[in-house]
């Protein structure tokens, strides 16, 4: 007789789904447990890892009286300031760039050598160019930032552009649809969740190119901050940066989700 | 004018490495106001045929000529309706009706007027501002015949465009089709699998075998549908009508034709390789 095949356990309808989240929950308390209580002990000495009350104590303090010339929240602002800066320059030059490519053969041709290319140099690498160029003004932390952020808004877009059911784009030119249309009515409608998507990816990798450009040139911001607990050997310092940098990156992915789960809940449905 | 012609025209489509025929020579003429429906086996060219009507596709040799004028493209006097409707998912089904006359530039408020007229028509009222995705399958196809109706096309051409709907509602669609036929004609090139389809729509079934594509057949139902008026009667009373079953028997039989010369060929050309 065939034996019936079953799900894997995960996947087969069951109730303890609900109860997921728990476990992250649970695995969360396990390790910060295990944190505090190794710290209590002195197996965990503060030189390693500080216990997570001077690190609680640090972002009071660094709140409250500062460190490094700015308070924690003056630090966090200015590198939110530097990060919007060079993710929507980032966005407005690499989303068009992207609908054009999608739109016109010969662009995509131009574009993509040298596309393939710069996208894998990390943002980093432009360090010295920002310096030459900007010195220690606002510029160098923003194309810092930009060269992160471009490359995955530029390739998301297209792909949207190229997931267009070419039925679609038929049925559009056998109506009447101009090239305009096209680009107004089909391409930018129809690649906007992959243009959402790319969004999301490129902030994450913005936030994190500006904190590195941040830990190397710059006089203020969290990663100066981080570099100068650094310098004074303040490792509390150091992880109350790290886990701003965190909570702030998660905060920024959670409001572009946000935003992209309401503006394309129409466009998902109708793929369904 | 609005007849299409297709002279001496065939198609090679270059794949990896090796050339293939999907159209031996072809002509044919649709006449004008005439309806004429294709079938033949999947892969015989068919669809070829009606997309390079349509200026989607061009031949490689010989020419698609609509009203005179040789197709370079697509042109405002020609509308397609695809299987897969096609319709614009982010557009309601007035915005989907009306993106046609948008492209052409006409005013908003004309453009309105025409679409509440479509709407009525194809009986979509009451869903003026639905999505795409909330219509069935044959709401979805009515308000790709609606865009397509709207614009006034002489010729209208048709790629299966009931194939992925129910039983049911592809015999109402059929029935509709009929009917918004006898308010307006309209030259009409009709793609379909369907036999019982071709015979109750069409004046001529043109019958095509595979690789590479060429007619096979050209059956006229023509006479037969105005001497017994088909189109005033309902569906159900022609399916089981003596002459609708020969001619069906009929295209039947030829595309079988079709079908079983091809498996000779095939078994011919194992025995040569073996």
């Amino acid at each position: 007789m065939k034996q019936v095949t079953q799900l894997p356990r995960h996947m087969r309808a069951n109730n303890s789904v609900a109860a997921l989240p728990l476990l992250s929950f649970a695995c969360v308390t396990v390790i910060l447990g295990t944190w505090v209580l190794s710290s209590l002990m002195g197996t965990l000495r503060p030189s390693i890892i500080p216990p997570p009350w001077d690190i609680a104590d640090a972002i009071y303090t660094l709140a409250v009286s500062g460190f490094a010339g700015h308070t924690l929240q003056t630090h966090i602002i200015t590198s939110l300031g530097r990060f919007a800066a060079g993710f929507s320059l980032a966005a407005i030059v690499g989303i068009p760039l992207g609908l054009i490519m999608g739109w016109c053969a010969p662009a995509r041709y131009v574009v993509t050598p040298f596309f393939e290319v710069f996208r894998f140099i990390a943002p980093l690498a432009w360090l010295p160019f920002a310096a030459l160029w900007f010195g220690t003004g606002i510029g160098g932390p923003i194309l810092i930032v930009f060269s992160g952020a471009f490359a995955p808004c530029v390739i998301n877009t297209f792909h949207g552009t190229r997931l267009i059911d070419p039925v679609m784009i038929e049925a559009s030119r056998t109506l009447g649809a101009t090239s305009w249309r096209l680009m107004v009515d089909i391409l930018i409608p129809g690649a906007f969740p992959s243009i959402l998507a790319g969004l999301r990816v490129s902030a994450a990798l913005a936030w994190q190119s500006l904190i590195g450009a941040e830990l190397i040139a710059a006089t203020s911001g969290v990663g100066y901050l981080i570099v100068q607990g650094q310098g004074s050997f303040e490792t509390s310092i150091v992880l109350a940066g790290m886990i701003s940098i965190g909570i702030v990156g998660v905060i920024i992915d959670a409001l572009l989700r946000l935003a992209s789960d309401r503006a394309s809940r129409k466009w998902m449905a109708a793929e369904a | 004018m609005s007849e299409i012609l297709f002279e001496n025209v065939t198609r090679r489509f270059q794949l990896k490495n090796r050339t293939f025929e999907a159209l031996e020579p072809i002509t044919l003429k649709v006449a004008e106001g005439e309806f004429v429906a294709v079938v033949g086996p999947s892969g015989c060219g068919k669809t070829t045929l009606l997309r390079m009507a349509a200026g989607l596709d061009f031949p490689t040799s010989g020419a698609v000529i609509v009203g005179n004028r040789e197709v370079t493209g697509p042109g405002p006097d020609r509308t397609i309706v695809f299987q897969q409707f096609a319709l614009l998912p982010w557009k309601t089904v007035t915005g989907n009706i009306g993106f046609g006359l948008k492209c052409r530039g006409v005013p908003a408020a004309a453009r309105a007027e025409m679409v509440a007229h479509y709407v009525k028509v194809m009986g979509l009222s009451g869903h003026e501002d639905s999505y795409p995705y909330q219509l069935s399958g044959g709401m979805q196809q009515r308000v790709a015949i609606a865009r397509s109706f709207i614009l006034e096309p002489k010729l209208l051409l048709m790629d299966e465009p009931f194939g992925a709907l129910d039983a049911q509602t592809r015999i109402e669609m059929q029935e509709e089709l009929i009917r918004l036929m006898s308010v307006r004609r309209r030259t009409v090139l009709f793609v379909t699998h369907s036999v019982e389809e071709a015979v109750y729509l069409a004046d001529r079934v043109v019958v095509m075998a595979g690789r590479p594509g060429r007619i096979r057949d050209i059956v006229s139902v023509a006479d037969i549908r105005r001497a017994e008026s088909w189109d005033s009667r309902p569906i159900e009373d022609i399916l089981e009508m003596d002459s609708f079953v020969r001619l069906r028997t009929k295209v039947w039989r030829m595309l079988r034709g079709a079908a079983l010369s091809k498996a000779e060929g095939r078994s011919r050309e194992l025995s040569i390789a073996s």
